[in-house]
C-alpha cells in the first residue's frame, strides 16, 4: 500500500476504496490488514476499535438503508428487498442488501467488471439516498475511528456519483412518508415512536442523544429500546416540568443535523440528495414545536 | 482539486494495488479441535415450533419438543438479517461444571457435527430446562484456543514444560505397566485423586476391582466439616433441602451462589420466596443470597453455632419444639444413659420421682442443658442485633416442619469445629420435626438414585496411611490436602498418581509444599493428569491426558436437587449425532476434538493394559458381560444398568418403542420418583430399629435413631460435652483470637463467585468476562484505619507468607474481617503454552533457599491471537491472584476438614516495589502451623476403644473389608498395607 495516487480517480482505482470501507464497516476492523485501519488512525487498536465499532453500530446507528428509509425502521423489509433487486445478490457476503457494506461491496464488484455506469447508478440511487443522513447522525457520536470510516465513504460516494450537480438520474430511493403524531388520540409514546423514525423525523435520534439531553436536564432515561428511553425522556420531563427544555433539546438535534446536511449540499451533494431529509427534519421541527406549545400552554394553565 | 477530490484521491493512493476481498460461505466440516472456529450447513427447510413449557413458579419458557429432536431446524441467530436454516441433531447431556449435574442441550450440526451451542433440557426433573450461566459456556471449554488435544508426555525435567505428543496406545501401555507393577507389589501404591467426581461409581467401581485403597478426593478442603456434623446426627452425610416447599429457608453462607446446587436450588428457593417462604442467611459478607433474604445475619465467623443454639433453646425453652418428633426418632434415652458426668456439661436438673428415665426429665434436661445459649449472648459472640436473631427465631418457630436447612462450604469448613456449624443447624430441623418432610430437609441418599452396576468387585484389603491415618478416625475423608506434609515426614511414597479434573498445588491450601511434592520423584514416582484443561499441577506431570467436558463423555449421576430422584446420562455428543447419522465410532475420542478422551473408556482400556492375561484378578471386572474374555464397551455397560438398576426405566422405554439405552441416549435423564420423603418411618422386616413397638427404617448410626448424644465421640476419646452434643467450639478465629488492636484481621478466602468454576473457568471466556479479579473486600472503617481506597494495592500477611492484592472497599463485609473469592489468580509459566494469555497471569517461581519460596507475576493478562477473534479483544489485565499459596493447612482435629479461615497477622498498604500478584511464602512455617494442629488430635491408635482404626459405621467412599480396620501392631509396620 502507499504507492503512486492517482490525481483523478478511476473507476479501477474506486474499487478497492469501495471494497477497503466495506471490510472494515463489515468486520469492524478485525480481519482486516492493520494497515487498512491505521489509515484512519495510526495507533489503530483492535480491541480498541472493536468495541468502538459496537458502539458506533450494534449500539448506536444500525448502518443499514432500511433503518432510515422504512417507517418501521426494520431490515428484511420492502427496502432490503428492493436494493436486493437492484444488486442481484451478487454482493458475495452474508449481510443483508440494505447493509452499507454489502452496498459498497457490490459497487466494488461492478467496477471490477466494468460496469461503471451501473456503478455510478447504484451510488447515487441507493447509497447517497440514505448514506448522508447516516454519516451526520454518526458525526456527533463518540467513535473517531468510524466517524472517519463513514465519512470516507461518504466522500467516495459523493465523489464517485458527480453528485454535486443534478443530473440525469432517474428513480433514487425516497424515506417512507410517515404521518404525523399529532392526532386526537396520539401520546407520548406515538411521539416517542415517531422521533425515532429517521424517515419522518429525517435524522437518527440515538441513545446516546437521549442520554446527553437527560444528563444536562438532569431527567431518568431509563432502560429499554430507544422508542421506549425516549418516551420515558418525555415523560419525565413532563412529571418535573421539563417539558420545554426537553423539546428544546430535541430541536437542537434535528436543527444541527438540518445545518449539516445543508452544509453537505455545499460540498457533497446536490440539493435534490439531502432535500428529502431536510423536510422531514423540519416537519420534526414543527411536532417538536407543537409540543413545546402544548407544554407552555399546560405550564401556563397549572399556574392559573 | 476540491477538497472532497482530494480526500478522496488520497484515500485511493493509500489503497493502490489492493486486491478486492470475496466472501465464501464454506459449509465444510471443519475441526473442532481447536484449529478453527466451527462451521455450520445450511438447507431451505422452515424451523419447527417450540415447546412451551410451563414451569411451577408460573413463568414459561419455550424449548424444542422432544419429537424433533433428531432433526431441529432453525434460523442462525448470526446470520441475521438473512434468513438461514441450520439443521441440529439435538443431543441430551449432563452439565460437568458444577455437582447439580443440570441437563444441557447440545445443537450438533447434522453435517459438520460441530457444537453450535447447549442450551437446557426441558426433560431434566433437577434443572427443569434451566442452566446458570456457566452450563452454556460449556460451549467455550470445548473450543477453547488452548485445548489439550493430544496425550503429552513429559521429555524435559519435571516442570520444564517440554513435552512430547504420544498415542493413547504407548501412554496406555506405559501407564498400564506401572500400575501392575505397584499392584504386584502393594495394594496402597496407586492413588486416584480426584477434584470434580460428576459421576456417581464407575471409576469407584474401577479402583476396586483393582483392588487397592486408592480413592482419594478433594473432600476435606470442601464438605468435610458439613458432612461430620450430619453424619453424627443421621450416619448420612448431605442434606437435601426441599426448598420448593419451605416455609423458612436457613442458609449459612451464600449458598444460593456458593453452594454445588447452584441452579436447581436456587429456582427452587425463588418459587418458595414467591409462596410466601421466609430466607434467612448467615454470612458475614452481604452476597447477592444475604441481599435477596429477608433477614441477613451477618455473623462473626465461627459464632454461627451459637446463635442456632441460641433458636434452639428458644424452642426448647418454649415448648413450641416437636415433642412428638424428638421423643419419637431422637436417642434420648441414650442421652439420659450417658451424659451425666460429661466434662463440661451444664449441671443437671435433680429428677422427680418416678421421673427417672423419662422422656419428661429429658426434656427437664433438655432446658438446663441448653439455657445458657441465649440470644443475649448469641448477639454479642456473633455481632449481629439481637432483634434479627429474634425475628428469625420467631420466623422458625410458626414454620412448623418445613425448614429447608443448607450449609456446606462455608462456616463448617471455614472454622476449627466447624462441623458443629452443620450439627447444631439440624438439630434445627429435628427440633421442628422437619426431616424429611415435605418443606423439610432430607438426606442426600433419599434423594440420590445410584444404580448397580453389572458384577461388583470384593472391598479391597487395604489400608492407605497417606489417606487415614491415626490421628484423623472420623475425618470426612481422606486428610488430601496434608499429602504433601505426610511425604515430607516420610510417611509414605506413591508409585502412581493420578489427578481427574483435579489442581491440587492450585486449589489446596500450602500449594508451595504441593509444588515440592509434585516434583519429588523420589516420593511422587509417576504422575497422571486426566484434565480437561491445563492447570498449575498438571505442569508438572509425566503423562497430560486430555479429557472431555461435559458433552465429550459418557457418566452416570444423579444429584438431591429436591425431594425426587432421578439419574441423568452424560454424553458425548458429537458421537452420538454422529452415530444418529450412521457413523461408526469405536472409541469417544475418535469424534471429540484432537483425541480427547472419556475416562470411563480410558479406565477399561488401561486395567486391560494393567492385568492382559487376568492373573491379577483385575481384568475380569472390566470384561463385557456379552461378549466373555472381551473387554466391555460403553454401550454394554450402560444398557445392562439401565435394564437391571434402574426401576421403571425399562417400562418407560419400552411404552416409547425404545430399549432402554436408546430412551437415555434419547432423553439424557429418567425420574426415578417424583417425590421420596420420610423414609425412615418406612416398615421393616430386619434390621432398622424399633420405635414404638414398629420396626422401621431409621438412620444409618449405631441407634438406628438420630443421635443427640453421640456415644461414638465419647467412646473414641472425645467426651466434653462440646464434642457428644451440639454444641459451639472456639474458632480458631474467634474475636478473642484475633488481635484487631494489634492489626490484625480475619481473612475470608472461600467465598465462591456464582459463573465461575474452581479451576477450570479459565477456559470460559463468557465466563472471564463476567468475573476474572478477586480484590479484597474490606469495609469501610477498616480502609480508613488503614489509609486505603478502592483499587489501592494491600499486603496481607498470613500465619506463613504474604501476597499483595488490590483492595475493594465495600459496605458489604464485616469489619474486621477481609474476604477473597477463591478461584482467581491462575498462572502459567511459558507464555504460549499452560493456560490462556487471557485468564491466566505469566509467572516466575523462585525459589529463595531455606524453604522460602516466591511467585512473581511477570506480565498481567491480556489479549492473544487466535482462530477465536474474541481472544484479541480481552479488555482486563487483572486476572486475580494467587491467595492459597499463603494459606497455613487447619485440619480440624475431629472431620479432618482444612479450616480455610485465615488468621491475617498483618494487613498494610503495599509499599513501592511491591507488586500485585507477588507472593512469599516460608515452607519451613508451612510445616510448624501443621505440626500446631496434628497436636490438636487424639490418634485412634491411643484412643480408639475397639482396636480399629475408625468407627466402622462411618462413612467411605470406599471402605476396605473389615479386617483392614484392625490397628496394625504397635510399633510394627503397617502390615495390611503393604500386602
Ligand atoms: S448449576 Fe451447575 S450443573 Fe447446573 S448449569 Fe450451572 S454449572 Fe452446570
Amino acid at each position: 500500500m502507499g504507492a503512486a495516487r492517482p490525481t483523478a480517480p478511476t473507476d479501477a482505482a474506486r474499487a478497492p476504496g469501495y471494497d477497503a470501507l466495506a471490510s472494515l464497516l463489515e468486520h469492524g476492523a478485525r480481519g482486516v490488514e492493520p494497515d487498512l485501519a491505521r489509515l484512519f488512525d495510526p495507533s489503530a487498536d483492535p480491541g480498541e476499535l472493536r468495541s468502538q465499532y459496537v458502539a458506533a453500530f450494534d449500539l448506536g446507528i444500525p448502518p443499514y438503508a432500511s433503518a432510515f428509509l422504512e417507517a418501521d425502521r426494520c431490515v428484511g423489509s420492502a427496502v432490503t428487498a428492493a436494493i436486493g433487486d437492484r444488486m442481484g445478490n451478487g454482493a458475495g457476503t452474508e449481510l443483508a442488501a440494505c447493509h452499507i457494506s454489502a452496498q459498497l461491496r457490490h459497487v466494488a464488484g461492478l467496477l471490477v467488471s466494468e460496469q461503471s455506469e451501473a456503478a455510478a447508478l447504484f451510488v447515487h440511487d441507493v447509497i447517497l439516498a440514505w448514506l448522508p443522513a447516516f454519516s451526520v447522525a454518526l458525526q456527533e457520536q463518540a467513535v473517531p475511528f468510524w466517524r472517519a470510516v463513514v465519512r470516507q465513504a461518504l466522500d467516495l460516494a459523493s465523489d464517485h456519483a458527480g453528485a454535486t450537480a443534478p443530473g440525469q438520474w432517474s428513480a433514487p430511493l425516497q424515506p417512507a412518508e410517515v404521518a404525523k403524531p399529532l392526532g386526537e388520540t396520539s401520546g407520548l409514546a406515538d411521539i416517542a415512536q415517531w422521533l425515532a423514525t429517521p424517515a419522518a423525523v429525517g435524522t437518527f435520534i440515538s441513545d446516546r442523544d437521549v442520554v446527553a439531553i437527560g444528563r444536562v436536564l438532569e431527567l431518568p432515561r431509563g432502560f429499554g429500546s430507544r422508542p421506549q428511553r425516549i418516551e420515558t425522556l418525555l415523560r419525565s420531563a413532563v412529571d418535573y416540568g421539563a417539558l420545554s427544555a426537553a423539546t428544546d433539546g430535541i430541536a437542537a438535534v434535528l436543527k444541527r443535523r438540518r445545518g449539516a446536511l445543508l452544509e453537505l449540499s455545499k460540498t457533497h451533494v446536490h440539493m435534490g440528495i439531502v432535500a428529502p431529509w431536510v423536510q422531514r427534519l423540519d416537519t420534526g421541527l414543527e411536532v417538536i414545536g407543537t409540543l413545546a406549545e402544548a407544554a407552555r400552554r399546560k405550564d401556563e394553565s397549572s399556574e392559573d | 482539486m476540491t477538497d472532497l477530490a482530494s480526500s478522496v484521491a488520497n484515500f485511493l493512493g493509500s489503497l493502490f494495488g489492493r486486491k478486492p476481498e470475496h466472501n465464501t460461505d464454506s459449509e465444510e466440516p471443519t475441526n473442532a479441535g481447536g484449529q478453527a472456529l466451527p462451521g455450520f450447513s445450511t438447507a431451505p427447510v422452515d424451523p419447527k415450533d417450540l415447546t412451551t413449557v410451563e414451569h411451577p413458579d408460573g413463568r414459561m419458557s419455550t424449548y424444542p419438543p422432544s419429537s424433533a429432536w433428531n432433526d431441529w431446524v432453525e434460523w442462525d441467530s448470526k446470520a441475521w438479517p438473512q434468513r438461514k436454516a441450520r439443521h441440529y441433531s439435538l443431543v441430551p447431556t449432563i452439565c460437568f461444571n458444577c455437582e447439580s449435574a443440570c441437563g444441557l442441550l447440545a445443537y450438533v450440526d447434522k453435517k459438520t457435527f460441530e457444537i453450535r451451542k447447549f442450551e437446557g433440557n426441558p426433560v431434566h426433573p433437577g434443572s427443569r430446562g434451566r442452566n446458570c450461566a456457566k452450563g452454556p459456556a460449556t460451549h467455550n471449554q470445548i473450543y477453547d484456543p488452548e485445548r489439550i488435544l493430544y496425550p503429552l508426555k513429559r521429555v524435559g525435567k519435571r516442570g520444564e514444560g517440554k513435552w512430547e505428543r504420544v498415542s493413547w496406545d504407548d501412554a496406555l501401555e506405559d501407564i498400564g505397566t506401572r500400575m501392575r507393577e505397584s499392584r504386584n507389589k502393594r495394594r496402597d501404591g496407586i492413588m486416584y485423586h480426584v477434584g470434580r467426581p460428576g459421576e456417581d461409581h464407575y471409576t469407584n467401581r474401577c479402583i476396586t476391582a483393582w483392588g487397592v485403597d486408592g480413592h482419594n478426593s478433594h473432600t476435606n478442603i470442601c464438605s468435610a466439616g458439613a458432612r461430620a456434623g450430619y453424619a453424627f446426627w443421621t450416619g448420612m452425610d448431605r442434606p437435601s433441602p426441599d426448598h420448593a416447599n419451605a416455609r423458612v429457608i436457613l442458609l449459612i453462607s451464600s449458598h444460593l451462589e456458593t453452594g454445588h446446587y447452584f441452579n436447581p436450588h436456587a429456582q427452587r428457593i425463588i418459587e418458595a420466596k414467591l409462596d410466601g417462604a421466609k430466607i434467612i442467611t448467615m454470612d458475614p459478607r452481604l452476597s447477592n443470597t444475604a441481599s435477596r433474604s429477608d433477614v441477613w445475619l451477618p455473623t462473626w465467623p465461627g459464632s454461627e453455632s451459637t446463635l442456632l443454639l441460641s433458636i434452639c433453646s428458644y424452642l426448647i425453652r418454649r415448648r413450641t419444639y416437636n415433642r412428638e418428633f424428638v421423643k419419637r426418632w431422637v436417642n434420648w434415652d441414650e442421652f439420659l444413659k450417658m451424659a451425666p458426668g460429661t466434662p463440661g456439661m451444664p449441671e443437671l436438673p435433680e429428677p422427680e420421682p418416678g421421673e427417672e428415665g423419662t422422656f419428661d426429665y429429658f426434656e427437664k434436661c433438655l432446658e438446663a442443658v441448653y439455657a445458657p445459649f441465649t440470644f443475649e449472648r448469641a448477639a454479642q459472640e456473633a455481632q449481629v442485633p439481637i432483634e434479627r436473631i429474634e425475628e428469625s427465631a420467631r420466623y422458625i418457630e410458626a414454620a412448623g416442619d418445613k425448614i429447608a436447612a443448607h450449609t456446606w462450604r462455608a462456616a463448617s469448613i471455614g472454622n476449627l469445629g466447624g462441623w458443629q456449624v452443620s450439627r447444631t443447624l439440624f438439630f434445627l430441623n429435628v427440633l421442628t420435626g422437619s426431616v424429611g418432610t415435605k418443606g423439610g430437609t432430607s438426606m442426600n441418599s433419599w434423594n440420590k438414585f445410584v444404580p448397580k452396576p453389572f458384577k461388583q468387585p470384593p472391598a479391597f484389603n487395604a489400608w492407605n496411611m497417606l489417606h487415614l491415618p491415626h490421628e484423623w478416625p472420623f475425618a470426612f475423608f481422606e486428610m488430601s490436602f496434608l499429602l504433601p506434609h505426610f511425604l515430607e515426614e516420610d510417611r509414605g511414597e506413591i508409585d502412581v498418581y493420578f489427578t481427574r479434573v483435579y489442581n491440587p498445588m492450585w486449589i489446596n491450601p500450602d500449594g508451595f509444599m504441593w509444588l515440592g511434592a509434585l516434583q519429588d520423584e523420589q516420593k511422587m514416582k509417576f504422575h497422571v493428569a486426566l484434565t480437561p484443561t491445563w492447570n498449575e499441577s498438571a505442569w508438572f506431570a509425566d503423562y497430560v491426558l486430555p479429557m472431555g467436558h461435559s458433552g465429550e463423555r459418557h457418566d452416570v449421576m444423579s444429584q438431591e436437587t429436591h425431594a425426587g430422584q432421578w439419574i441423568g446420562f452424560r454424553q458425548p455428543v458429537r458421537r452420538v449425532a454422529m452415530e444418529r447419522a450412521g457413523k461408526k465410532v469405536n472409541f469417544t475420542y475418535e469424534a471429540n476434538p484432537g483425541e480427547v478422551w472419556e475416562e470411563a473408556e480410558f479406565w477399561v482400556e488401561v486395567s486391560g493394559r494393567m492385568d492382559p492375561d487376568g492373573s491379577l484378578g483385575v481384568r475380569q471386572w472390566f470384561e463385557s458381560p456379552e461378549r466373555p474374555g472381551e473387554l466391555v464397551s460403553q454401550d454394554e455397560y450402560w444398557k445392562w444398568i439401565f435394564d437391571h438398576s434402574v426401576p421403571g426405566l425399562p417400562k418407560a422405554a419400552e411404552n416409547e418403542g425404545l430399549d432402554t439405552l436408546q430412551y437415555m441416549r434419547k432423553y439424557g435423564c429418567f425420574e426415578v420418583k417424583a417425590t421420596n420423603y420420610t423414609p425412615y418411618e418406612k416398615e421393616v422386616d430386619s434390621g432398622g430399629v424399633e420405635i414404638e413397638g414398629v420396626r422401621r427404617e431409621g438412620f444409618k448410626t449405631p441407634s438406628g435413631k438420630l443421635e443427640l448424644f453421640s456415644p461414638t465421640l465419647r467412646d473414641w476419646g472425645w467426651p466434653e460435652v462440646e464434642y457428644v452434643l451440639p454444641w459451639t467450639i472456639e474458632s480458631h478465629v474467634s474475636p478473642g483470637r484475633i488481635a484487631r488492636d494489634k492489626g490484625e484481621m480475619l481473612l475470608l478466602p472461600n467465598f465462591r463467585l456464582p459463573t465461575l468454576i474452581h479451576t477450570r473457568s479459565a477456559n470460559a471466556k463468557w465466563l472471564y468476562e463476567i468475573s476474572h479479579a478477586n480484590p479484597v473486600w474490606m469495609h469501610t472503617s477498616d480502609a480508613t484505619r488503614l489509609g486505603v481506597e478502592t483499587g489501592d494495592l494491600l499486603r496481607v500477611e498470613t500465619e506463613i507468607g504474604y501476597f499483595i492484592d488490590k483492595v475493594w472497599v465495600t459496605e458489604g463485609i464485616k469489619p474486621g474481617v477481609i474476604a477473597m473469592s477463591h478461584h482467581l489468580g491462575r498462572w502459567r509459566l511459558k507464555d504460549n503454552m499452560g493456560g490462556s494469555p487471557g485468564m491466566t497471569a505469566l509467572a516466575e517461581l523462585e525459589d529463595r533457599g531455606e524453604g522460602e519460596q516466591a511467585l512473581h507475576i511477570v506480565k498481567q493478562g491480556s489479549a492473544w491471537e487466535t482462530f477465536d477473534p474474541d481472544t484479541s479483544r480481552i479488555w482486563w489485565k487483572d486476572v486475580g491472584v494467587h491467595q492459597n499459596l499463603t494459606h497455613g493447612v487447619h485440619p480440624d482435629p475431629i472431620s479432618g476438614a482444612h479450616c480455610w479461615l485465615q488468621r491475617a497477622v498483618s494487613v498494610r498498604k503495599a509499599k513501592p516495589g511491591e507488586k500485585h500478584g507477588d507472593v512469599v511464602v516460608d515452607t519451613k512455617k508451612s510445616m510448624k502451623v501443621y505440626r500446631e494442629w496434628v497436636a490438636m488430635t487424639r490418634p485412634a491408635d491411643k484412643h480408639s476403644p475397639d482396636g480399629t482404626r475408625r468407627p466402622y459405621w462411618l462413612k467411605r467412599p470406599l471402605k476396605p473389608v473389615r479386617e483392614a480396620y484392625n490397628l496394625p501392631e504397635p510399633d510394627g509396620p503397617d502390615e495390611k498395607a503393604a500386602q
